[in-house]
């Protein structure tokens, strides 16, 4: 046998046993073995581990159902002292919401639309001072609520021009109380007086009006100035102002010059209102 | 003496051809039966893992809702007081 035929021989014997010990097994009893132990290993640690992860669980939902508990007691605590239920804050808190989205968008409004709105503005007002006597205004989310309003309103009563002039020509048939009693103007033909009282350099009789003439008619009083409406009187309006009828005196005073009497007042007086 | 140096050799190569294979039949290998126990094995690690980390993230989730309750009822107890104190006076 030559040289070369042994080499090529024992080429072929080593490659056929390389492939043999591939293709049959990959993995050694020794390597199996350290790997065995290396996943018995992970599993009793992760069970290990998953007893202690459960029994921490039961611990906090445990705790969870005590703190629950206590929440339930302070809530009913608060129920009692507002007189009401978690409902009725609810309501509450979401009625305060929508005042105060309200008057981020009132905020946003020209001067003039802020004008045309300032009855709402007005009716807010009016309601948000009937919700600070509910007890339920004394809960501090309601609280900052409230304050939050307050702030929105000073700042659109600051931006809202009270009293506003607006033109109308007068046309063949007109007369003040036809023009009062339009919906563009005062929807309410008692209001006459104001327009008869804005242009007392033009009108010398109310009763005698003349086509194309250019009246001014104002919309709006000052601030700390009332319009008498129809059905008031000087108790209903300091019941409105001063949130207190009795103080209707301080209307009188403030009004001498035109209350004669102080059961005789008339719709579209314009009466000063002294600060409270 | 070339003579001598290549039957030296060629007896060196057979007994390398003869010794090899026995050498390597020494190593002994896994099982198919042994290879499906690691198989298995590794599915029961990988398993309990997984039921571990479930089980974590179920308790950093109550460990939440314990802090949120707790906050919850330190606010209302300050309500409470608040509004007692308001009512009082």
């Amino acid at each position: 046998m030559s040289f070369k035929k042994i080499a090529a021989a024992l080429f072929c014997t080593l490659a056929l046993m390389g492939g043999a010990s591939v293709s049959a097994q990959e993995m050694t009893y020794e390597e199996y073995k350290i790997k065995l132990a290396g996943y018995e290993s992970r599993t009793a640690e992760a069970r290990r581990a998953l007893q202690t992860c459960k029994e921490a669980g039961e611990k906090l939902r445990t705790e969870i159902a005590g703190v629950e508990s206590e929440i339930a007691g302070v809530n009913t605590e608060i129920y009692e002292l507002l007189g009401s239920d978690q409902s009725g804050i609810d309501g509450f808190l979401a009625e305060l919401d929508r005042i105060e989205a309200r008057l981020m968008g009132l905020l946003n409004m020209s001067e003039e639309a802020l004008f045309e709105k300032r009855d709402e503005i007005d009716s807010i007002e009016s309601r948000v001072g009937e919700m600070k006597t509910n007890k339920k205004a004394l809960l501090p989310d309601a609280a900052k609520k409230l304050a939050n309003i307050d702030q929105l309103l000073e700042r659109i009563k600051a931006r809202m021009p009270r009293k506003r002039i607006k033109q109308y020509t007068v046309v063949r048939g007109d007369n003040l109380w036809s023009i009062s009693k339009k919906p563009s103007i005062y929807s309410d033909p008692y209001l006459w007086p104001r327009i008869y009282v804005e242009n007392r350099n033009k009108i010398k009789n109310p009763d005698l009006i003349f086509p194309n003439w250019t009246l001014n008619v104002p919309f709006g009083v000052d601030l700390n100035q009332h319009l008498v409406l129809g059905g008031q009187s000087l108790s209903s309006i300091a019941g409105m102002v001063y949130k207190d009828p009795t103080k209707w005196y301080r209307l009188l005073k403030a009004n001498q010059t035109q209350i004669l009497d102080a059961n005789l007042i008339f719709p579209a007086q314009v009466l000063d209102v002294p600060a409270n | 003496m070339t003579k001598l140096l290549k039957r030296a050799t060629g007896v060196g190569l057979a007994a390398a051809m003869i010794s090899l294979p026995l050498l390597s039949g020494c190593t002994v290998m896994a099982s198919n039966e042994q290879l499906t126990m690691l198989e298995e094995a590794r599915k029961k690690a990988e398993s309990a893992e997984a039921d571990l980390n479930a089980c974590k993230g179920m308790r950093a989730q109550l460990e939440r809702e314990l802090s949120d309750n707790k906050a919850l009822l330190a606010k209302l107890r300050n309500d409470r007081d608040v509004v007692q104190k308001a009512l009082s006076e």
